[in-house]
């Protein structure tokens, strides 16, 4: 077995140390900032779509302002908005850099584009169904969670797991700010060591870690559509 | 018992206000199926979404059982619905629950237990005969059987009205037949009040007992399915009755000029209204001899309302002008409504 590997990847000795905190640091990076993205991106959508007209919680002035917020956050390059919100950063999590820096850029260039998705996700849910509910005499928190986001989790898993891919991709840029992670590794042992197999290694992972994402969306997907 | 006092709906829109409903003025009984007829943009199902304010008026009061619904609290409003049951054209069950879940939604919240809630289910599926998919979704039901689990879920917190928005309106006549059979057995065995709105003259005739009749967000005639049909006043009353049979085909006739109803010197063409109860025949015959006319039906028609007959024909009578007025006279004197069609 080790043969084998020395045989296909034969720098992985030099570089499996790194590689191993390079995909901790990773999945930190994918999964904290995935799960705070989610819950805010969720949160907003949520807003979007009450408080648009002939929502449950109409409220055109402040749709209005969310609505305009999201659209100039979601037109500021990921690369700036790591440098724009160091001083943020600092506030909230104590430091700028490393995988803890990388959180809060990661979430708000994540959170516009899914609270964007989000809202799509649940205006497919038909109105008559709120209606209905309305009928019942279910309150406006009960028609949230009873019917907008429990009848919409399959769309909802679907947007999800294009964020998540997303967030992916985008976790790789944070090696910029020495958050380390795959992007960072395979920088600095593919590029500058020139170590082309760790290049493909990475690669390889990276796929392995959107496949994984894949799979287990659709696992939702199908259990939940009827 | 429901009031409506002074009820209008007045929509805002970008292009001017629209007057969806206008001084409506009802009272509906409780334990009777209130009919609410008209056509397409008459404003039924404002009026009816008004009744548990899903629209809410903007003036008017509406009272359910004594309780003026427009002072209630959101909350009050929201523990109030769940005693005004609604039905509609597309069902709209929830995609992705079970027949079982969907009938259980409205009773999170209620302080059943788990097995209570389940029993109820059961038992609300047995009444509406749907016990057997229980666990289905609605992806597999037909409309018939969508319905049915909607009416159950109606029904989940026993409520005292039952608001149904052309609830047959997606169905074919024979499953439409089945949903109000359904609907009438719950009207009676629950002694549940049941406000419908259709535009279907049919659905009224099956199984309501007043009727009102809607143009324009007003109600131009109200009163007993039988009344209207018998002697409908307003002119749209007159038009749905007329389309419940096919006697107004005899106006394409005569405008046709059809030999069928040609008319000689000394004929003319009489459409008789008849309650059924006092025998037509013996009526014509008698009205023949005596009066020295002559009859030749060429339409009839009988239909049971309420479970009353309601008979019309359309007659060629025969004879000197004054023995047919004087024909006519017994007639009407008998009972039977007599309009001119033609002579
Ligand atoms: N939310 C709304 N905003 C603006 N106008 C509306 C709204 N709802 C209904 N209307 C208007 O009010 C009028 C009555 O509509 P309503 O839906 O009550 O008619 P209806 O009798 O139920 O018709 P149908 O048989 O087609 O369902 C129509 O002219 C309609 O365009
Ligand atoms: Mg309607």
């Amino acid at each position: 077995m080790i043969e084998f590997i020395e045989s296909v990847i034969p720098n992985f000795a030099r570089g499996s140390n790194e590689l191993g905190r390079a995909i901790i640091q990773t999945l930190q990076m994918v999964g904290i900032s995935g799960l705070v993205s989610f819950i805010l991106g969720t949160a907003l959508g949520v807003a979007l779509v009450v408080m648009k007209k002939g929502g449950i919680c109409q409220n055109p002035v402040a749709y209005n302002i969310l609505d305009k917020s999201i659209n100039i956050l979601r037109s500021i390059p990921f690369l700036i908005l790591i440098f724009m919100l160091m001083g943020l950063s600092r506030l909230i999590m104590g430091t700028a850099i490393g995988v803890a820096g990388a959180i809060v850029p990661l979430v708000v260039g994540t959170v516009p584009f899914f609270s964007r998705q989000i809202e799509t996700a649940l205006s497919e849910v038909p109105h008559g169904l709120i209606e209905a509910s309305t009928a019942m005499g279910v309150s406006r928190l009960g028609v949230i969670f009873r019917v907008y986001l429990r009848e919409s989790i399959p769309s909802i898993t679907r947007v999800t797991q294009i964020t998540a891919i997303n967030l992916v991709n985008l976790a790789t840029f944070a090696g910029a700010v020495g958050a380390g992670g795959l992007g960072d590794f395979a920088l600095r042992f593919g590029h500058q060591l020139n170590m082309r197999d760790l290049m493909w290694l990475t690669i390889a992972i990276i796929l392995i870690l959107v496949s994984l994402i894949q799979a287990v969306g659709n696992i939702i997907i199908k259990r939940a559509t009827h | 018992m429901i009031v409506l006092k002074d009820v209008s709906k007045t929509f805002e829109t970008q292009y001017g206000d629209i007057k969806a409903v206008r001084n409506i003025n009802v009272e509906i009984k409780s334990g009777e199926i209130f009919g609410v007829i008209g056509h397409s943009g008459a404003g039924k199902s404002t009026l009816i979404r008004c009744l548990n304010l899903l629209e809410v008026p903007s003036a008017g009061q509406v009272i359910v059982d004594g309780e003026d619904l427009m002072g209630l609290s959101t909350k009050a409003l929201n523990q109030r619905r769940k005693k005004i049951g609604m039905i509609f054209q597309h069902f709209y069950l929830m995609p992705s629950r079970t027949v079982m879940q969907n009938v259980a939604f409205p009773l999170r919240g209620t302080n059943l237990s788990k097995e209570e809630k389940r029993a109820k289910v059961e038992s609300l599926l047995g009444l509406v005969g749907l016990s057997h998919r229980i666990q289905a979704y609605p992806s597999a039901l037909s409309g018939g059987e969508k319905q049915r689990v909607a009416i159950a879920r109606a029904l989940a917190n026993d409520p005292s009205v039952l608001l149904c928005d052309e609830a047959t309106s997606a169905l074919d006549p024979q499953t439409t037949k089945s949903i109000l059979d359904l609907l009438k057995e719950v009207n009676e065995k629950l002694g549940l009040t049941i406000v419908l709105i259709t535009h279907e003259m049919a659905v009224i005739k099956e199984i309501c007992d007043r009727v009102a009749v809607m143009e324009g967000g007003a109600i131009k005639e109200i009163g007993d399915v039988f009344q209207v049909f018998s002697d409908p006043r307003s002119d749209v009353a007159k038009e749905f009755v007329a389309s419940t049979n096919s006697l107004h085909k005899v106006y394409e006739l005569i405008e046709n000029d059809s030999p069928l109803v040609r008319l000689a010197k000394n004929e003319q063409l009489l459409k008789l209204t008849y309650k059924a109860d006092n025998a037509q025949e013996t009526l014509l015959h008698t009205a023949a001899e005596r009066f020295g006319v002559k009859t030749n039906i060429c339409f009839g028609n009988i239909e049971l309302i309420q479970g009353r007959p309601l008979g019309s024909l359309i007659i060629i009578i025969t004879g000197a002008e004054d023995s047919i007025e004087s024909a006519v006279g017994y007639l009407e004197e008998q009972g039977v409504r007599v309009e001119v069609v033609s002579k």
